[in-house]
């Protein structure tokens, strides 16, 4: 029995030992992706949208979950780098930060971040420049000086060596994958003005798109993702406040609704722009929730409070404030003359600002009938409720207008379905979350197209769910053209990433 | 009294954690640990009240023990998946569970005791800046049981002995500890719940020991769920007023499960003891694990439906019942004079579904090994010593709630010390 007991003990002890030393820790191995494509060098080209900007702003939190970055997680890309700015970022008016989460009350931020990054010693992979069009790309017109960030971000590793266009980033980086999504500030400079600025002439579109792409094809043959333009009538900056100002007009007795400030355009079926002769028109109230009929842009936020003001009234010094800015920008008044200026006078300068528009479109004989009828700027008029003192253009885009950028979006998307090795659809993409919102059977609940959800709260910018949606529709055009097998990002694990104050 | 109370009671609120079959500790005795507690059939020993109380009746006189096991845990996360599989590690951190036990026979067949131990327990902290953060950073949860037991010799019916015991399971003391980073905000902010077991709660235990022979003893012992209210101050730091009030008290029920072993225990020769344990533990009680706020948390409106309300952070746990086996051999006398020493190894499946599981508890599959020895000092005083290897399987997550995927791998080290005492 003893030696029963010893071979026993002894056994067990072997078995244990042995048991005890081979523990489990097995190599992970990570889902092949099939690009077929050692150690790739990925490049984004883009806008806002691209850089990561949110809430107004461009800044690292936003930045880590822009579609580029998320793209290049999802494909193992270690190598990608973007220009990352410390909170609360890079921002022409401040970061918007919710300052009441129940109320959804937001403020502006106005301190600015810095570049956490500089120095790296080569350009960045992240290229999206915010305000960016298609021309900067290769910058044959001298365009890119005009973006603010230009030297932050389209530079040689260090903000004090900026790059003379684009492309040269992306040519020094010989990429193997470039994805391309430029032509909305084309459109969006229109757009978020009101139809106050201009579009990209579609032709020279065409021209500065062609030449982009055969630039980037020259370099290696890349795969050359391209991604077409959403409509303005699918993002809440465009959508959101309209409803509101029907229902709040629908409940003042006697208002049939908003009239606002008009472009004179002449017929243009080319791009869809119908006549238009009237300095301002009444927009009926059930038509500002119709986006086929009108868009009430978020900019208007500020100035509904305003509505039925006149010039004797607490309010109207910010009606005021924003007609002498309006001309001052127009080049019509300098900023010296704008401080002396009258009531009468301004009323005074901005009919005749009316009729030189006119003209302009018209002609000078038009220009002179119609300033016999026009009874110009009456700011005694109630704001917003009277030809005399309308609600301005800048705000708004009309019928004509949103048909205007409707035809002219279109024209670049059949462009854009032209070019590169794999073209994604971004303005079918935006269309369907308006209409249906965004689901997965991995989500408790869908996510709409609405501020805080899908869109950040500059109602322009995709939120960190947005854009990782946005990655996932790339990702799944890539995977059907290339035979590639990119994973997916899980939105479960995607921060919403609101800032507040 | 009530100083003393609170003294002794100070002396065993203590940071325990394993990352046993769900939150449990099973190291209530240095000597049980030598044989990985295949112990409920085994009556020679006064934490017997723990593992079988019908054990109770064998000892005679006044026995008592005392002793702590250290539990240094380790766990790695590498992910997460599928598009990472960069390393992370737990923090490094040492916990000591204590037991202590007393009995007195207070005539032939018939003995009273009483224990203090920690039978639930649980502590992981991650580094506060980690990629898993919104999931847990700080997670612990302590435990103080007093059990006072009794155990009976029943009279002969010439079937072999039969012993019975019976045992009052209070929960006098607990702390619970959660934290984690929110990071829906910029700046991410965080959640910090700390509370303490509201008022004492009870559960019972009993068991039965059956020795038809000198050789063999059957046992089998069942110790019922106890249900814990825990509340405290639920602190979010760094997030906005408006959608985070202050000065929120939250409360939280914990419903400890019940169990039940079946044990043989078998002595082929003198000096020595073989033992095997089934225990199941019945975990599925655990279904989900909610924290009450004394008012409405307005940021709670956005978060998914499996939150109840806006005064409600709830997570389903579905955690399912289990089981252990554990074997234990023990030679008294090996070697030298007094010398006892022991062996053992366990095999034990994990509660936590892959769709709850997370790093607030990295738990898998395990299997233990143990050793440990026992010296006689003097008749009546000897020292005990143990030690326990747990070696957890890798697990691998690819299907959480949470999307939080990866693969954990984890050890644990626990060595004990006590002492034992008759008279």
């Amino acid at each position: 029995m003893k030696l029963f007991t010893k071979y026993w003990i002894t056994g067990l002890v072997l078995v244990s030992v042995s048991l005890w030393g081979c523990e489990d820790y097995s190599e992970v191995t990570l889902p092949d992706t099939q690009l077929n494509i050692e150690d790739i060098t990925y490049v984004a080209v883009g806008n806002s949208i691209t850089a990561g900007m949110q809430h107004d702003a461009l800044y690292q939190q936003a930045q880590e979950y822009a579609y580029p970055a998320l793209l290049a997680r999802q494909m193992r890309v270690e190598s990608f780098e973007q220009p990352l700015i410390s909170s609360p970022g890079k921002s022409s008016r401040g970061r918007i930060e919710v300052t009441n989460l129940q109320t959804l009350q937001t403020t502006r931020n106005p301190n600015q971040g810095d570049l956490v990054n500089a120095n790296i010693g080569h350009p960045y992979h992240n290229l999206g420049l915010p305000d960016a069009e298609l021309s900067d790309y290769l910058n044959n017109q001298n365009t890119l000086s005009n973006r603010s960030l230009h030297p932050l971000i389209i530079n040689n590793g260090n903000p004090q060596q900026p790059l003379s266009s684009i492309h040269e980033a992306v040519a020094q980086h010989e990429p193997d994958l470039v994805t391309f999504w430029l032509g909305s500030g084309d459109m969006l400079n229109y757009t978020s003005s009101g139809g106050l600025r201009p579009f990209t002439d579609p032709q020279s579109f065409a021209t500065q798109l062609n030449q982009s792409i055969t630039a980037i094809e020259s370099l290696d043959d890349p795969i050359t993702v391209v991604m077409n333009i959403p409509s303005i009538q699918s993002i809440p900056f465009a959508t959101r406040v309209g409803p509101t100002l029907s229902n709040m007009l629908q409940a003042q007795q006697g208002v049939p609704g908003l009239v606002v400030q008009k472009t004179f355009y002449q017929e243009n079926q080319a791009i869809g722009a119908s006549e238009n002769r009237q300095p301002a028109a009444l927009i009926d109230t059930p038509d500002l929730a119709n986006p086929d009929s009108a868009l009430v842009l978020l900019t208007a936020q500020d100035f509904l409070p305003l509505l039925g003001t006149t010039a004797n009234q607490q309010g109207f010094q910010a009606i005021k404030s924003y007609w002498l800015n309006f001309l001052v920008e127009a080049g019509v008044i300098t900023q010296n003359e704008a401080q002396g200026m009258s009531t009468d006078q301004l009323e005074q300068t901005l009919t005749d600002f009316t009729i030189a528009q006119y003209e302009d479109t018209f002609g000078s004989v038009a220009a002179t009938q119609f300033a016999q009828q026009y009874p110009g700027f009456e700011f005694d008029q109630p704001f917003g409720f009277s030809g005399q003192n309308p609600f301005p253009n800048q705000f708004v885009l009309d019928a004509n207008e949103i048909s205007i950028s409707s035809t002219v979006t279109d024209i670049y998307n059949a462009q854009i379905a032209q070019v590169g090795d794999v073209q994604v659809d971004m303005h079918k993409l935006f269309d369907d979350i308006l209409k249906n919102g965004y689901n997965h059977p991995t989500l408790d609940k869908p996510l709409t197209a609405n501020i805080g959800s899908l869109f950040s709260l500059d109602g322009v910018h995709p939120s960190n769910h947005g854009q990782a949606v946005i990655t996932n529709k790339i990702i799944e055009y890539i995977n059907d053209s290339e035979g590639a097998d990119i994973p997916k990002v899980d939105l479960r694990q995607i921060p919403r990433g609101i800032p507040v104050n | 009294m009530r100083k003393l109370l609170l003294l002794f009671t100070a002396l065993f609120i203590v940071n325990t954690s394993a990352k046993a079959g769900g939150f449990a500790l099973y190291e209530a005795s240095i000597r049980a640990n030598g044989m990985l507690g295949a112990f409920s059939a085994y009556a020679d020993h006064v934490s017997t009240i723990y593992y079988n109380p019908a054990g109770l009746s064998s000892l005679d006189g006044f026995h008592a023990s005392a002793g702590a096991t250290f539990i240094s845990p380790s766990s790695k996360f590498r992910g997460p998946l599928p598009h990472s599989k960069k390393e992370y590690e737990m923090v490094d951190q040492t916990f000591t569970v204590p037991n202590a036990f007393a009995s007195y026979q207070i005539k032939d067949g018939l003995t009273a005791g009483i224990g203090v131990y920690a039978p639930f327990g649980l502590g992981t902290k991650w580094p506060e800046n980690w990629v898993g953060r919104d999931e847990a950073v700080h997670t612990e949860l302590t435990s103080l049981f007093i059990n006072p037991s009794i155990g009976y010799t029943l009279p002969d019916f010439g079937i072999g002995k039969i012993q019975v015991g019976a045992g009052l399971q209070m929960a006098v003391h607990g702390e619970v500890t959660l934290s984690r980073a929110v990071t829906d905000f910029v700046p991410e902010g965080d959640f910090r719940l700390e509370g303490s077991l509201d008022e004492p709660a009870y559960g019972y235990n009993a068991g039965i020991l059956y020795t038809p022979t000198d050789l063999l003893t059957i046992g089998f012992t069942y110790r019922s769920e106890v249900e814990t209210k825990y509340s405290g101050n639920a602190m979010f730091s760094n997030l906005p007023e408006s959608g985070f009030p202050s000065g929120v008290n939250g409360s939280t029920t914990l419903t400890f499960p019940s169990s039940w072993v079946a044990a043989l225990n078998v002595r082929p020769a003198e000096n020595l003891t073989f033992e095997v344990d089934y225990l199941h533990w019945g975990w599925s009680s655990y279904d989900k694990l909610a924290i009450q706020f004394d008012r409405n948390i307005p940021a709670f409106e956005d978060l998914p439906t499996y939150q109840q309300s806006t005064q409600t952070l709830s997570r389903p746990r579905d955690y399912k019942d289990t089981w252990q086996i554990r074997a234990g051999v023990e030679y008294q006398n090996i070697g030298l004079p007094g010398l006892t020493v022991r062996g053992g190894i366990a095999f034990d499946n994990t509660p936590v579904p892959d769709k709850t599981y997370d790093p607030t508890l990295p738990g898998a599959d395990r299997t233990l090994f143990s050793a440990g020895a026992t010296y006689a000092v003097t008749p009546q005083l000897s020292v005990d010593v143990s030690y326990i290897y747990i070696r957890f399987k890798e697990r691998k997550n690819t299907s959480s709630m949470t999307g939080f995927d990866g693969v954990y791998n984890s050890k644990s080290h626990l060595p004990g010390i006590g002492v034992s005492f008759k008279l």
